[in-house]
């Protein structure tokens, strides 16, 4: 399961799950959930001068859930959106899934219908390239005749 | 979703910091900083407004829950690195911190010096900027040599920043103040 496919399904949904998983369980932050943009380095290959390009917006949460029969367990999630609210509730989806708590097949649910939508996005997007390709092979052909 | 009390919530960390600001500019004065504390230690709410991922820490005398260091999200150091340190005021410092450079003096460590109560105990005279004339501050259970390694390491521009806190309120002594001995 892809957690950052969590993300591609509506928010509401998330953190409907989210909620729901973690009622009767106590929520401990491991940091503080925060959103804003973060300055994005890059390394450059050649002389491996490092340099900004540019601000994503992006949040973070890591949490430990307590449940009194099945113990503790813990997840974090770091998402590219100013959402702090959004990535708890990732965290706390994330921190279910990896200790395969009962829940973790809804989980796996919701992850899979964000990957269909992935899989759909990407295709669209193969779809428009393909129609911009230009073969240069061709060209070079023509000239020669 | 979020259920996350002072100190670490940004409201409340603004409000410390302002209170911090006034503090530094009026060196030995207490500022009471309780509501934003949460029912932790205010050394604890004046990490927080501190640090973040951009600075170093070091918990000298493990004061601190693995949950709050983790918290704090600052990178831990050494006390000979660290940018800020927390320690108990009771036990003598057995490290020498950052004092800084002539070029770069701002990196000169802020001691965190968890007391057991400002307005009792030993009283020491202090002068300098922000002091009309001569001001005092009374720190209990704070051990001796803190004043005695504070004088070796202290020479303006480089030094050592101290901000005393006890359970709810805190003081601080920057490096341009002087400390001239104990009162009655």
């Amino acid at each position: 399961m892809r957690v950052c496919d969590l993300l591609l399904v509506p928010r509401q949904e998330v953190l409907a799950l989210a909620e729901r998983l973690s009622a009767g369980r106590e929520v401990e932050h491991l940091v503080v959930p925060t959103a804003g943009s973060w300055l994005l380095q890059m390394r450059e290959g050649v002389r491996g001068d490092r340099w900004y390009i540019g601000e994503i917006p992006a949040a973070q949460a890591a949490v430990r859930l307590y449940d009194r029969q099945l113990g503790s367990c813990r997840g974090a999630a770091v998402i590219m959106r100013a959402d702090a609210e959004l990535a708890v509730a990732a965290a706390i989806l994330d921190a279910v899934a990896r200790a395969s708590w009962p829940g973790c097949d809804e989980i796996a649910a919701l992850a899979a219908r964000g990957s269909a939508e992935r899989l759909r996005a990407e295709g669209q997007r193969a779809a428009i390239r393909a129609a911009t390709r230009v073969s240069f092979s061709e060209l070079g052909t023509e000239q020669d005749a | 979703m979020i259920a996350i009390d002072h100190p670490w919530r940004s409201d409340g960390q603004r409000q410390v910091f302002r209170r911090l600001l006034a503090a530094w500019a009026e060196p030995g004065s207490v500022a009471d900083i309780a509501p934003w504390c949460g029912g932790a230690h205010a050394s604890l709410a004046v990490l927080a407004c501190l640090c973040d991922a951009a600075t170093s820490f070091c918990d000298a005398d493990q004061l601190l829950s693995p949950t709050d260091r983790s918290r704090l999200a600052a990178r831990p150091a050494p006390a000979g690195e660290a940018a800020f340190i927390l320690a108990d005021a009771a036990r003598p410092p057995a490290w020498v911190p950052e004092r800084g450079s002539l070029l770069a003096p701002e990196r000169g460590a802020t001691i965190v010096l968890r007391c057991q109560s400002l307005g009792e105990g030993a009283v020491v005279a202090l002068r300098g900027p922000g002091i009309a004339e001569r001001a005092a501050l009374a720190v209990s259970g704070l051990h001796p040599a803190w004043w005695t390694a504070r004088a070796c390491w202290c020479a303006y521009p480089l030094g050592v920043d101290f901000v005393f806190c006890d359970a709810t309120r805190l003081a601080c002594v920057p490096r341009t103040t002087t400390v001239g001995g104990e009162e009655s």
